[in-house]
């Protein structure tokens, strides 16, 4: 799977948690910032070319 | 919205045209407000047209039944979402991932926190009015967006095949769908 089908899947996975989670205006910020995180963090080692 | 499948929302005069769409956001909008308030099983088309400020003849002029609304209602919902997908993704070509990772991921989830209990009552009536087959058209459009956002991210990538002026081959595939 490349990795725009792996960041959409991530997207629409997190913002349907949130929206079915019972305090989602409460947990949008952390989800927000956390997704970020590790998506900058996957997309960085996966475009980094093998040593 | 995708209306190929509807005669009745064939192309006419401009001004008719635009009045049109009008009536039909006004019924959505009122798809939606008596979804909420009222739930799926409840919901009918005369309540919605009465809640919209129209007939049921014009109602049904746009929308044949029930399952009709509830299903343009959503692909207007996801085409808003990806809407926004795709201007995010315009706006950050040649950005740092760092930065296109946050642009889309905010721009995303802020489309979809516009109204949660909007989102939350889509999802529930998905699976009744051929969900599936909408969403996947909505995630081809963003599978598409992105992978040409992410291709644009030449700074990182650095393996000296990227110099200025080169196209490196088939970089572009790296970030795509393998259905594209």
């Amino acid at each position: 799977m490349r990795l725009a089908e792996l960041l959409h899947g991530a997207m629409t996975g997190i913002a349907r948690r949130l929206i079915e989670s019972p305090t989602p205006h409460k947990l949008h910020e952390s989800y927000r910032a956390e997704l970020i995180r590790l998506v900058s963090a996957y997309l960085i080692a996966s475009t980094r070319p093998a040593l | 919205m995708t209306r190929t499948d509807s005669p009745l929302l064939d192309p006419r005069k401009t001004p008719v045209q635009a009045r049109s769409a009008v009536t039909v956001d006004a019924i959505l909008s009122a798809t939606i407000q008596v979804l909420l308030a009222e739930g799926q099983e409840r919901l009918t088309t005369t309540r919605v047209a009465y809640r919209a400020g129209v007939s049921v003849g014009t109602l049904y002029q746009y929308f044949p039944n029930k399952q009709a609304l509830l299903r343009a209602v959503l692909e207007r919902h996801l085409d808003e979402v990806v809407s926004s997908l795709e201007r995010a993704c315009r706006e950050h070509h040649g950005c740092s991932l760092h930065e296109m990772a946050s642009s889309v991921i905010t721009a995303f989830l802020d489309a979809k926190m516009k109204s949660v209990r909007t989102s939350a009552s889509l999802y529930s009536i998905a699976a009744d009015v051929d969900g599936n087959r909408i969403s996947r058209e909505a995630g081809h459009r963003a599978c598409d967006a992105l992978a040409t956002m992410l291709a644009s991210a030449t700074a990182e990538l650095g393996n000296g095949a990227h110099a200025p002026g080169r196209t490196p081959p088939r970089r572009h595939d790296r970030y795509r769908s393998p259905s594209h």
